[in-house]
């Protein structure tokens, strides 16, 4: 009899979404690094921070697969389970993200001029900000299915107010940096291309963790 | 002859009442050791002592259905086949339940006996003996008892949620809804224990005497949980509504224990009543009350079972449960404890794990719990429904065995 009562309980897939945003967290350092190396010229340290997300990216993608993998019909969750697998989806291309920015840059070395280095650091404190801030929302996701409790549903509304606030602050550097690399008259135009669209691959990561803090916005709605 | 079917009768019926306790104890005490409400020690005595007063004081209705009803006694009126037949069916069922116990299926012992008796009655007279139509309400229970439990365990934690752990100010809110849910608990096991019970015709209550002084001592009751709960101060509000519904779960899961007993020493000690009249009365007992020493010798076994074994189980399982927190245990053990108290009055032989299943399930519905897999529960209704014939059929072969090795 104990085997019929226990069987009934599973893992929650929030413990997977945990772990899956944590390690979008630990990206953020690796990146930033990243962008710090190629800035410098060094493609030996760049590719050493660019495997390194790679990697985190790989476990990622296996956190991924197992909560789908544990997800199958009949089982009862406290969301939707169209709308875990969303979120799910949305947070899992942030990473997806980071790696293609990573990737694209390893495709060419171009040089930045001098007078958007700034901004360009700017744009990936501000990436780095959105990808700290997703484990504080699931976490407190997590508390709040498991109370209920007004409380807790703030701390989940105001960690996907404080995702939303860094999607528009890194919108509007993307906009600034894109509009400054068009119109910068460098000598190669690929320059130009490989700097916009590097910027739009930043760009993306902040989307889809906006997409994904709306989808669980609707998650915790009552 | 008959000291003999006697002799064996009562140590089979002392093994399956060893086995009720050892085996369904942690449905009631294992999640209140999962959150920590109480230790390993105090649910085993606990559960063991309120397992005894269930069996003793609450059980006499069901085990007059299982033993008197299924097999058409008119038909087998031969006390010596009865005998052998109830003997057969005890120990095919103690056996079932034992195997079954060994490979981990999740059987229940109130399905087994039902199956055994059927056996016996088929084997002895044939498909006329068994009183077919008094299946009907027996099966129907199965559904209706995880279906009721899941219902009443789904609003209870809907009513926790909506009122409550979503309130602002829930500790406040908690405390307001206090008497409600400690006044139900207790009028519940009030009325459980003076309707109908050998206690209260002790006690010359009667139904309404009784319905109306459970209620104005649960009110009462209610209100002075109010003021215990009070008394306790924690850091956070999350922390005191758990702390409340500690407590409340401490006694729900108190009650589930008592249900247990109330309802499961019927699989036990029906048969062995059966054994009991024919070798005292050497004649069929067919309306005759069961005797009270039967259903606390029944209690003792039972008792006995969750001191030897049942604590293992409860250390088992108490670790696995830990989603289970206050609040939604509270929901799971009143919804159990209702639903198997209800049918225990209604005569209906059911079985506590599958209202504990039922519970889960209804706490899973209502967004308490982080996954729940709803596939087990056809699982479960396979090992439900195969019950039957496995413990019918051994039955047929122990009949056979015994009219030969014990002629009258």
């Amino acid at each position: 009899m104990r085997t019929a009562l226990m069987s009934l309980f599973r893992k929650s897939p929030f413990e997977g979404l945990i772990k899956h945003a944590k390690l979008i967290g630990d990206c953020k350092p690796v990146f930033r690094q990243a962008v710090l190396a190629y800035l410098d010229s060094s493609p030996t340290e760049f590719e050493i921070y660019h495997n390194q997300v790679t990697m985190i990216e790989h476990w990622g993608d296996e956190i991924k697969r197992n909560i789908r993998g544990h997800l199958p019909r009949n089982i009862l969750l406290p969301v939707d389970k169209f709308q875990i697998l969303w979120y799910l989806r949305e947070q899992d291309k942030m990473l997806d993200s980071v790696q293609n920015a990573l990737h694209w840059l390893s495709y060419r070395q171009t040089e930045v001029p001098d007078e958007y280095v700034d901004d360009l650091l700017l744009m990936v404190e501000k990436v780095g900000d959105v990808l700290t801030s997703m484990h504080p929302m699931v976490v407190a996701a997590d508390i709040y299915f498991n109370s209920y409790s007004e409380k807790h549903r703030t701390d989940v509304k105001q960690a996907i107010r404080r995702i939303r606030d860094f999607e528009s602050q890194s919108d509007m550097v993307e906009r600034k940096l894109k509009s400054d690399f068009l119109s910068h008259p460098f000598e190669n135009p690929t320059a130009a291309f490989h700097l916009t669209k590097l910027v739009q691959y930043m760009g993306s990561i902040s989307d889809h963790a906006e997409n994904a803090a709306d989808m669980m916005r609707a998650m915790i709605a009552k | 002859m008959t000291e003999i079917v006697l002799g064996l009768g009562l140590i089979a019926g002392i093994y399956m009442a060893w086995n009720i306790g050892a085996n369904d104890i942690a449905n009631g005490m294992a999640s209140p050791v999962a959150a920590k409400a109480l230790t390993l020690r105090q649910a085993v005595l606990l559960g063991g002592v309120l397992d005894f007063i269930g069996a003793t004081f609450i059980g006499s209705h069901v085990t007059s259905t299982i033993s008197k009803d299924i097999v058409r006694t008119d038909l087998i009126s031969d006390p010596h086949t009865v005998a052998i037949g109830l003997l057969a069916a005890l120990f095919s069922a103690a056996f079932w339940v034992f195997m079954a116990t060994w490979k981990q299926l999740p059987v229940s012992t109130t399905h087994s006996i039902v199956g055994a008796v059927v056996g016996f009655g088929f084997a002895a007279g044939g498909l006329k003996a068994v009183q077919w139509g008094k299946l009907v309400p027996i099966v129907a229970s199965w559904i209706v008892s995880p279906v009721f439990a899941g219902l009443l365990t789904y609003v209870i934690f809907v009513l926790i949620r909506s009122r409550i752990l979503s309130q602002k100010e829930s500790f406040l809110k908690a405390l307001r809804w206090t008497p409600f849910f400690a006044g139900m608990t207790f009028l519940v096991v009030f009325v459980s224990l003076l309707t109908k019970t050998p206690l209260g015709q002790r006690l010359h209550i009667g139904m309404w005497e009784g319905i109306v002084g459970s209620l104005a001592a649960s009110i009462l009751l209610g209100f002075a949980a109010k003021r215990w709960m009070k008394k306790f101060e924690t850091e956070t509000e999350e922390e005191g509504i758990e702390h409340i519904f500690r407590r409340l779960q401490v006694f729900t899961a108190c009650y589930v224990s008592l249900a247990h007993g109330a309802n499961d020493v019927a699989n036990a000690i029906g048969p062995l009543a059966g054994i009991y009249f024919i070798y005292k009365y050497h004649t069929i007992a067919t309306t005759a009350e069961v005797p009270w020493f039967l259903l606390a010798g029944g209690g003792l076994f039972i008792a006995l079972g969750v001191f030897t074994w049942g604590y293992r189980v409860i250390e088992t399982i108490g670790h696995k449960i830990t989603v289970l927190n206050n609040t939604r245990g509270f929901a799971v053990d009143f919804g159990t404890a209702t639903s198997v108290l209800i049918a225990s009055k209604l005569g209906l032989p059911v079985s506590t794990t599958h209202a504990a299943v039922g519970s889960v399930i209804g706490v899973g519905l209502s967004g308490g719990l982080g996954a729940v897999d709803f596939r087990v529960v056809w699982q479960i209704t396979i090992y439900w429904v195969v019950s039957l014939p496995l413990s019918a059929i051994p039955t047929i072969v122990l009949y056979s065995l015994f009219k030969w090795l014990l002629p009258a």
